[in-house]
């Protein structure tokens, strides 16, 4: 479950700033104001002073204009300056997570802490435990020796007391790959040889230090320009907004989208061909008379992939040669119209890195870029007339491939529609260093599956970093 | 006694800016606040016009207007009523 956090809604609300100005057309010009009206003098400030929360919001505002703090030209250049290359550049920029070096709180490296719940027991089992005997104990109290210590943590189970306490670096803690970890001087940054594109740590940290790089200008300049502009929603979409998906439709189409798809449509596709190629593997295999012990992993996760080549090599040869439900989508409507501007809106981050190598895809946006979007439009779904779907809207099995074991589940159904034989298929739910291992057992055949459904992010796309958050309340 | 009318606005702006984490209030509700208290989503106030969306979400308890509304806010609210 997703929390609501300032540093979260800060970020929206810098989003729905930027994207005013640009509706205004005056986004050059009037770019300088947002650090001073979101920190008025008058307001209370979030650090020391207003001086450095207005500093740290003009990086935001950057990063909603799609300029990464590495890509900062001068410590002195403006706001509007940075404007003009949003408006004036021509593809996307290519980087997607970037560290605010400023605004990270340089946290202490991880450590374990014993606090003044500690009695200095007989006991001591804290002692005995520890294998690097690092702890100590001086007038009552137990101490750790942090020169010898490891990490390991075996002195918090052996408390009696639980006065033993692990204290994260919250980034560090999310990110299953440890792909984000300090520089010389204790701030963050993010190997990305190293990273997965999981998003997990813009949403972990708790002063908002890892910015998106977001792609709303770009869109909307796509918008305002002559080219047809497609948006392919995610299957993710289901419960992320208030009202019906065809006010949603409706509500896409006044922000100035000309067309809406739906990437469920290529995930009808993706179920047929995982299925018939999960028979045609298990044919193979039984003519030569092994054990069916075939395995075929997704391929439509991503951030997955990514964790495929960087950290489970041996897993290639067993991930599906099917495209993405967004691929197949994308491939359509090229192929009908190679003109078209095709925007992807999605919960995920990992996508940005499939739309810019993707031919047919240009743009990606987030459900948090989309409800920026309603915002600065001004537009309330729900009192929306419909729009039905151009074709028609999809079945709903097509759209359980957002969830977690959704997709396993309908290729295991579309399966047994022509077979008869028994398949086993699992799915992995959400990507952590305990779920890396056990994809090895399973990418070494230690573990046996058919069909193995991997979503990095737990719960599945509907619960990615960039989701909204899903919808219980009917409103009256 | 007349029950105590929470409304929670999922208007566009509302839900976007947070009444998404509003709607799990439920979850965090003794027993005596859940009896006496009714929980509703509603479509948009309006209170989210000019430059106000930035204070949204908005809850509406008993006519009363929660700018800001977080669930801490709206457990205050309930029980101040209920005293």
């Amino acid at each position: 479950m997703k929390h609501l956090s300032n540093a979260h809604k800060l970020k929206k609300q810098i989003t729905v700033e930027v994207i005013k100005e640009f509706l205004s057309d005056k986004l050059e010009e009037n770019l300088k104001y947002i650090p001073v009206n979101l920190r008025p003098r008058i307001k209370s400030s979030s650090r020391c002073c207003v001086y450095k929360d207005r500093e740290l919001i003009k990086y935001r505002v950057m990063a909603a204009l799609g300029v990464a703090t590495e890509d900062e030209i001068e410590e002195a250049t403006t706001l509007g300056e940075y404007g003009k290359v949003a408006l004036e550049r021509k593809s996307a920029n290519k980087r997607i997570l970037s560290v605010l070096n400023i605004a990270c709180q340089s946290c202490v490296k991880a450590r374990y802490l014993v606090t003044e719940a500690c009695k200095g027991c007989l006991a001591r089992p804290c002692t005995t435990v520890c294998p690097q005997q690092t702890i100590y104990v001086k007038d009552g109290q137990a101490y750790i020796d942090y020169a010898k210590c490891n990490n390991c943590g075996k002195c918090v189970d052996a408390c009696p007391y639980s006065a033993i306490i692990h204290i994260p670096v919250p980034c560090e803690k999310e990110c299953s790959v440890g792909a984000i970890k300090k520089n010389a001087y204790n701030q963050q940054y993010i190997d990305f040889d190293k990273c997965i594109y999981c998003g997990k740590c813009t949403n972990a940290c708790p002063f908002g230090a890892v910015l998106e790089i977001s792609q709303v200008i770009d869109v909307l300049k796509a918008i305002k320009g002559e080219k047809k502009v497609n948006a392919l929603i995610s299957p993710a979409i289901e419960g992320q907004f208030p009202g019906t998906l065809e006010q949603f439709v409706t509500a896409i189409k006044e922000i100035g989208f000309d067309e809406v798809y739906e990437v469920a449509s290529g995930g009808l596709k993706l179920i047929k061909n995982e299925s018939e190629v999960l028979e045609q593997k298990l044919r193979c295999k039984s003519e030569s008379s092994q054990n069916n012990n075939c395995l075929m992993t997704s391929s439509s996760c991503p951030a997955y992939l990514e964790l495929v080549k960087k950290y489970i090599p041996e897993m290639a040869q067993y991930v599906s040669q099917s495209k993405s439900p967004l691929q197949y989508t994308a491939d359509k409507l090229s192929s009908e119209n190679s003109d078209a501007v095709n925007v992807f809106i999605g919960s995920c981050m990992a996508n940005k890195l499939e739309v810019q190598n993707s031919d047919n895809l240009d743009f990606c946006l987030t459900f948090e870029d989309l409800g920026a979007m309603l915002i600065a439009h001004k537009i309330d779904i729900q009192s929306l007339s419909e729009t039905s779907l151009s074709p028609s809207k999809h079945n709903n099995e097509a759209k359980t491939i957002a969830k977690a074991g959704g997709l396993a589940a309908a290729v295991e159904k579309a399966f047994f529609e022509n077979n008869t034989d028994k398949i086993d298929v699992h799915h992995i739910d959400g990507v952590t260093i305990d779920k890396i291992a056990e994809l090895k057992l399973y990418a070494n055949k230690e573990k046996i599956t058919n069909y193995l459904e991997v979503t990095t992010c737990e719960g599945g796309c509907q619960n990615g970093p960039c989701s909204i958050g899903l919808m219980k309340l009917k409103s009256s | 006694m007349k029950k105590i009318d929470v409304k929670i606005c999922v208007g566009t702006t509302c839900y976007v800016m947070g009444a998404f984490q509003l709607q799990h209030l439920e979850d965090f509700l003794d027993k005596k606040s859940l009896e006496n208290v009714n929980i509703s989503g509603a479509p948009c106030l309006g209170c989210c016009q000019d430059k106000n969306y930035e204070n949204a979400p908005f809850v509406e308890i008993d006519g009363d207007i929660i700018a800001n509304a977080t669930i801490v806010k709206i457990i205050k609210e309930i029980e101040e009523r209920l005293k």
